[in-house]
This record gives structure tokens, sequence and C-alpha cells, in this order.
């Protein structure tokens, strides 16, 4: 069950997650990043990229941790056409943070872990905004943050779909 | 593995040794790009990775759109198709005068020694990617150096001027569009032929003119078209309209506020106005537009 619904079991005694499912996670999250989502009118969409990053930072810090999360975040800079190394340094810092209330976010259920995503989504914003601010970017309004709670409500949905479909396999 | 290990076993690094040092690697790495375009190459080769994803991510919006498109009624293609060929004599009829008007006009270059103004190869491209990033204004399009765009290129759609090319990779480019933040567009009034300069305010929807004179003839309403002063905007290409005219007596300058003509918004394919740029680009900043020349004169007709 990886210890994701069972609040008894220590989620750090779960069995590693096959390479397999990061691996096509991280696949995904990147398509749906790339995905032309203003063809059909979305204009704020969460960045689905820092959503799994910090889902296995939390879930497998041994298998992700801030050198998966340098890497995806250069790619993202290239795919944003933004300098070499300011996603990068998002992502970085918001894993950071996630690792240091790791255990923290573990005590809650999905629901409830979804308000501290929000918190780590904002953090790599702002990471982002900062690099930006010196850069001599424009102000943005707060709607550029609607991304994070966007990420957030999505959260609970991503945990426990994970866990269904892990749980449904080991069954075979 | 490691997840079950404890933390008194754990090796290596502290966490927040760690952080330090990927974030000073990112620092370092901003730093190296934004002042030199020391990584080109890696950029170049991580597009090229990039570019099938992009091309798959595309894939099921792409279908739904067509999917949706088979269900057109029989009677609307039909007005559909009427109109369009209404367009197309009209079009035509219009070409006529312009082909007439072309040849004179070369004539009369000639003459007086003028070089020509007509539009390079034109090559259509589709967007691939339009930046889900709030703060800088690029889109990717899926013609590169193979297809013959160079950096400097500019890009227009149906109505008007969208931006210019500004890094080129082998099956895709990027282009910065005028309403990024670092772009300059040097523009003329189409209603009297005054110049001034167009600056991107990175808003999707608003240019700035910050040197026009206070005194300057500019109206609500007046169109701006490129004025080709630059040798890098060919001539007579339509970039704006003017929305708002903010006179203040203190100020040497008015603020005059400007819509763009073209938007990514509206159109997936743009239009690449291929052929080697005409001018030198300077070597520096990666990302930054070719800068205009003559830009101290701007507002003074």
């Amino acid at each position: 069950m990886l210890g994701i619904l069972n609040r008894d079991e220590k989620p750090e005694m779960a069995r590693p997650a096959p390479m397999y499912h990061i691996a096509v996670s991280l696949l995904i999250a990147v398509l749906l990043n790339l995905a032309p989502w203003w063809r059909i009118g979305l204009s704020v969409t969460p960045d689905f990229l820092a959503l799994v990053l910090l889902f296995w930072a939390i879930y497998q810090p041994s298998r992700i941790g801030m050198s998966v999360a340098f890497i995806a975040g250069l790619f993202m800079d290239v795919a944003h056409g933004a300098y070499l190394g300011q996603y990068a340094l998002a992502y970085v810092t918001e894993i950071f943070v996630a690792q240091l209330i790791r255990q923290r976010i573990l005590r809650f259920d999905p629901f409830r872990q979804s308000l501290h995503v929000i918190v780590l989504l904002f953090v790599m914003q702002l990471a982002l905004l900062l690099v930006h601010q010196t850069n001599g970017a424009r102000v943005v309004g707060l709607s550029y943050f609607y991304a994070s709670l966007f990420g957030a409500v999505l959260w609970p949905f991503m945990v426990l779909g994970y866990a269904w479909l892990a749980h449904r396999k080991t069954e075979y | 593995m490691g997840a079950t290990s404890p933390d008194f076993f754990k090796r290596g690094p502290s966490l927040f040794a760690r952080f330090l040092f990927f974030a000073i690697l990112a620092i370092a790495l901003i730093a190296a790009d934004a002042r030199f375009s020391a990584l080109n190459g890696v950029r170049k080769a991580m597009a090229l990775v990039l570019y099938p994803l992009e091309r798959v991510a595309a894939f099921p919006i792409d279908t739904a759109r067509t999917v949706g498109g088979l269900s057109v009624s029989y009677v609307g293609l039909q007005q559909q198709n009427l109109d369009l060929q209404r367009q197309v004599r009209q079009l035509r009829v219009e070409l006529l005068d312009y082909a007439a008007l072309a040849k004179e006009d070369a004539h009369l270059r000639q003459l007086l020694g003028i070089r020509s103004r007509y539009l390079p190869h034109v090559s259509v491209a589709d967007i691939i990617f339009t930046g889900t990033d709030p703060f800088s204004r690029k889109i990717l399009i899926d013609k590169g150096s193979q297809e013959g765009v160079h950096a400097g290129n500019i890009v227009v759609d149906a109505v008007g001027v969208l931006g210019q090319v500004t890094q080129v990779y082998p099956v895709s480019s990027e282009v910065s569009l005028i309403t990024d933040k670092d772009e300059a567009v040097p523009v003329q009034v189409l209603r009297n032929g005054l110049r001034a300069i167009v600056f991107g305010t990175g808003d999707e929807n608003q240019l700035s003119l910050p040197y026009t004179n206070s005194d300057a003839d500019i109206k609500v309403g007046d169109e701006l078209v490129t004025s080709g002063i630059d040798g890098v905007y060919p001539a007579g290409l339509p970039v704006g309209t003017i929305k708002k005219i903010d006179h203040n007596p203190a100020l040497p300058f008015s603020t005059v506020d400007c819509v763009p003509s073209a938007g990514t918004d509206r159109n997936r394919q743009v239009f690449v106005l291929t052929g080697p740029p005409p001018v030198q680009l300077p070597t520096g900043r990666r990302n930054q537009p070719v800068k205009t020349q003559g830009g101290h004169d701007a507002g003074h007709s």
C-alpha cells in the first residue's frame, strides 16, 4: 500500500516504488506541462512537473531529490525560453523545503496535505518570481499564484489515484 | 533502500549543503546564460530532445479539435465556401492593382537608388508552444535552421507583426513577441508619418510609446506601421492602434498606450520572413531582440 493511506504504517518503511513508475509519471508530467492548453482556452495551468516531483520527494525521498529536480528544471527552462537555471532553481528550492517538512506532511491525510502543497508550490513560484524581478520583469498580479492553488487541488487526487493504481497492481 | 535507513545512518552531505550546492549552480547558470551566450549549445541539444515531446503533448488537443471540426454543418460550410470565394475574387482584383503599383514602385526606387521594400521569402509555421510563464512573451514555432530560419527573422500573422526570432534550433525556433518586455519596434504613424518606437510591456494586449513628445501629432485610433529604419523590420507592416493618450503637462513625454494588431491567441499559424538577417546580430546577451538603431530621434518627426 506504500503507506499512503494507512496512517499507522510508517511511511519510511514503505517499499520503494518501481523505477518505471517514477519515470512514467515524470514523463506524463512533462507532457502535461508542454501541452498547448491555451488552445482550449485554459490560461492558468498548474505546473504538473513541480507537483509530481513533490510527490516523489515526499513519498520516495531516496529516489527523487534535488538532483532530479535540477535536471527537470533545466528542461523546463529550455521549453519556456527562460534563462537556463531559472526553473532549476525554483524546483530545487521547492524540493528542499519539501524535504525539510516531509515528516510533518506525512502525518496528514492527502486532503490536509494539499494545504502544505499550496505553500510548497507557492515557494516554487516565488523563486521564479525572484529571478524574474532581478532581471527587471514587470510586476505580475496575484492571478500568477492561481497556478499554485490549482496544483494543490490536484494533489489529493494524485496521491489517492497513485495509491489505488499501485494497490491494484500488487493484487495480481 | 535509502527510504528504509534511519537518519543517523545517512551518508553524504546534509540537506542544506546539497541545497546550497544546487542553488549556487543554478544561479551561476542563470548568470552565465543572461550575461554571456555561453550555453547555447546545451540549450540547442535540450531543445532537440524536447521537440518530439512537444509534438506528442500537442497531439490529443489537436486531434480533439480536428474531430470537433468534423461535425460542422454542411450548410455552414457551403456558406463559408461562398464567403471565401467572394473574398478571393475581391483580393484578386486588389492584387491586379498591387502588381501594377509594385512595378511602378520598383521602377521609381531604381531611379532613386533606394533598396526594395518588398517582403523576403515567407514560410508558414505552426505555433507549438506558447509559454505558460506570464513573464516572458515567447512562442515556439515548428520551423528551424533546417528550413532557413535565422535569428533576427521577423514573424508576422495575417494582420500584423508578431515578433522576432531570437533563438534558432534545428527543427524549431523561439520567437520573442513584440509584447515581450525587451522588445522594441521602430514605427511610424500611418496617418502622418510621425516616427516613434514601440516597446513591449510584458502584457499581451498592450504596447507603449514612452518617448512621444507631449506636443506630437498623435491621436487615439491612429494606426502604427513599422518604419523600417532599423533595417530589421521591413517597412509598412501593421503593428498596432493607439488606444489611450495620457497627457501630463509636468512631463516632457505623454504616456501613450497601443493595442497590438497581431495576437498569438487568435491563430495557430504564423509566417516567418525567412532569409539571412539584413543586419549583423550583436553578440552578447541571449534572447535579446536585435536592437533598433536610431532610437534617439523617436518622437521627433
